[in-house]
């Protein structure tokens, strides 16, 4: 079966600063996967290449075996670390446009799980809160049934609740044949959820790994092995 | 998927639009309502020169509404490419999966319809000031008369017919503001490439452009115009004259459109970098 996400001599140089250095690697499907790195160490671009936002530099990023076009954009869900909800738009409205754009959007699924949080169908995005906003977003990215889905930082502005809340939005709603790579430097917060590890800085793949093997054979947490790893 | 995407545009500006269309509306029926209220001829000079101030006023308000609505169209044309495709938005509309040409001939054909809305209101709101006044009932029983003698003077003298006339000045308007809105594109989508002086890059890129197409647009119109020197002898001459002048024109435009269409969809599709 064709790996989910395979990058292979993926490069990209943001104008001569190189921020992917050509890194190989192949994600398969049904897993967890934690993006793991530093700041500024390549976790966003690979994200961003992934979802068609970026153009490789040189090498090639294929989505279940295609290069990011139309097609891969049906399969992945991406969760960019900004909001990119239009302010004007209420609730309701950026539910019907997801399921006008996505044959896989769950819109009673949304629909439930926003209920449950309390939000209003009819409340405008703009007079919520970040935080708030960063929920409907996780929402509505979560109740796509995607094969792939992209999420960048998703815990990374909110409370230690809203982090559970969170985690466990993700876990419980994408199926065992779909991927789920989170990019995080909150490690200890992720760990207990992911199924592997892909470790990365400056540009390279430091490490890829099941977190199964990493407490097996090297006795440790994956959050201990990322200090060692990344040592400054 | 373009139909979609349209429906969202039209949600998205409407609410923008429509306010300032009804705000012209109702400032021509107000204009209109003083001037017609307060007519002058029987009143003494202190009241006339204090009834001049609503008149002045409601006119003021009115040219202040056109302007706007000049301003207005502008800014939502560059806002809605600038930060629905390009700034954080972009995040949205490019993971969709959608071609990358439906998010420029939907931003394209949305505003082509604002402008055009625009001047269908503006039509109206002249209709409003003037249906029913003496100027406006004296036009309306001249106008036949006036119609047929330029008809008879273009298709007698210059051996044009008038509905050809009609179709070249459509064509020219439509194309031309196609043209306009792809040259702010392109200029955005090229602005977008340099890194960190964007707007600058992007009104350099939108100059750069212009100075391109009007040198090579005159040249072209000197080029036409040589065989024609002795056009003013012979109505004939002239006619071919205008038709080639204006086609050439139209020609032009159309290859600038083209071309600014073309930069936008490889910036957008190949050099792709959302920040």
């Amino acid at each position: 079966m064709t790996p989910i996400l395979e990058c292979r001599a993926l490069a990209k140089v943001y104008s001569g600063r190189r921020a992917l250095a050509g890194i190989n690697l192949t994600v398969n499907r049904g897993r967890i996967v934690g993006l793991l790195g530093p700041n500024g160490s390549g976790k966003t671009t690979m994200i961003k290449l992934a979802s068609g936002l970026l153009t490789p530099t040189s090498g090639e990023i294929l989505i279940d075996g295609k290069r990011p076009g139309v097609q891969t954009k049906r399969q992945v869900s991406y969760l960019p670390e900004r909001t990119y909800l239009e302010n004007w738009m209420t609730v309701d409205e950026m539910l019907h446009f997801f399921s006008d754009f996505y044959d896989n959007f769950n819109l009673p699924k949304a629909a439930e799980m926003l209920q449950r949080l309390g939000i209003q169908p009819g409340d405008r995005l703009k007079t919520m809160s970040k935080g708030t906003k960063e929920k409907v977003q996780l929402i509505l990215v979560m109740s796509r049934e995607a094969d792939l889905y992209l999420l960048d930082e998703p815990i990374g502005g909110v409370d230690p609740a809203a982090r559970d809340y969170i985690l466990h939005t993700i876990i419980s709603n994408y199926n065992e044949n779909a991927t789920v790579l989170i990019s995080t430097h909150l490690i200890s917060d992720v760990e207990p959820v992911l199924d592997d590890v892909i470790f990365i800085n400056q540009g390279y793949i430091a490490l890829t790994e099941s977190v199964d093997d990493i407490r097996e054979q090297q006795g440790k947490s994956v959050d201990a092995l990322f200090r060692e790893v990344f040592r400054c | 998927m373009l139909g979609k995407l349209m429906k969202y545009e039209f949600k998205a500006t409407s609410r923008i639009f429509l306010p300032f269309f009804g705000a012209l509306l109702v400032m021509s029926g107000i204009t209109r309502l003083f001037w017609s209220l307060f007519q002058t001829e029987e009143l003494d000079e202190m009241i006339t020169q204090l009834v001049m101030i609503p008149k002045i006023l409601s006119v003021t308000l009115y040219i202040m509404v056109i302007v706007a609505i000049f301003v207005v169209t502008y800014i939502v044309m560059i806002q809605r490419f600038y930060k629905n495709l390009l700034g954080d938005q972009g995040y949205l509309m490019f993971t969709l999966p959608v071609e990358p040409w439906m998010n420029i001939v939907n931003k394209l054909l949305v505003s082509l319809i604002w402008i055009l809305a625009s001047m269908v209101v503006m039509m109206l709101s002249g209709l409003i000031l003037a249906v029913g006044t003496e100027l406006w009932n004296e036009m309306v029983a001249e106008f036949p008369r006036i119609f047929r003698e330029i008809v008879d003077l273009f298709e007698r003298e210059f051996h044009m017919s008038i509905v050809w006339l009609v179709v070249e000045w459509v064509a020219a308007v439509i194309i031309g503001i196609i043209h306009g809105i792809l040259q702010i594109y392109a200029a955005i989508a090229i602005g977008h490439l340099c890194g960190r002086y964007k707007i600058l890059a992007s009104v350099g890129a939108y100059l750069g452009i212009s100075i391109v197409v009007q040198t090579i647009g005159g040249i072209f119109s000197v080029v036409v115009m040589i065989p024609f020197i002795n056009a003013a002898n012979s109505p004939q001459m002239l006619s071919s004259y205008w038709n080639l002048s204006m086609l050439s024109g139209i020609a032009i435009s159309l290859l600038t459109a083209a071309g600014c269409y073309i930069a936008t969809h490889i910036i957008l599709t190949r050099k792709l970098n959302l920040e």
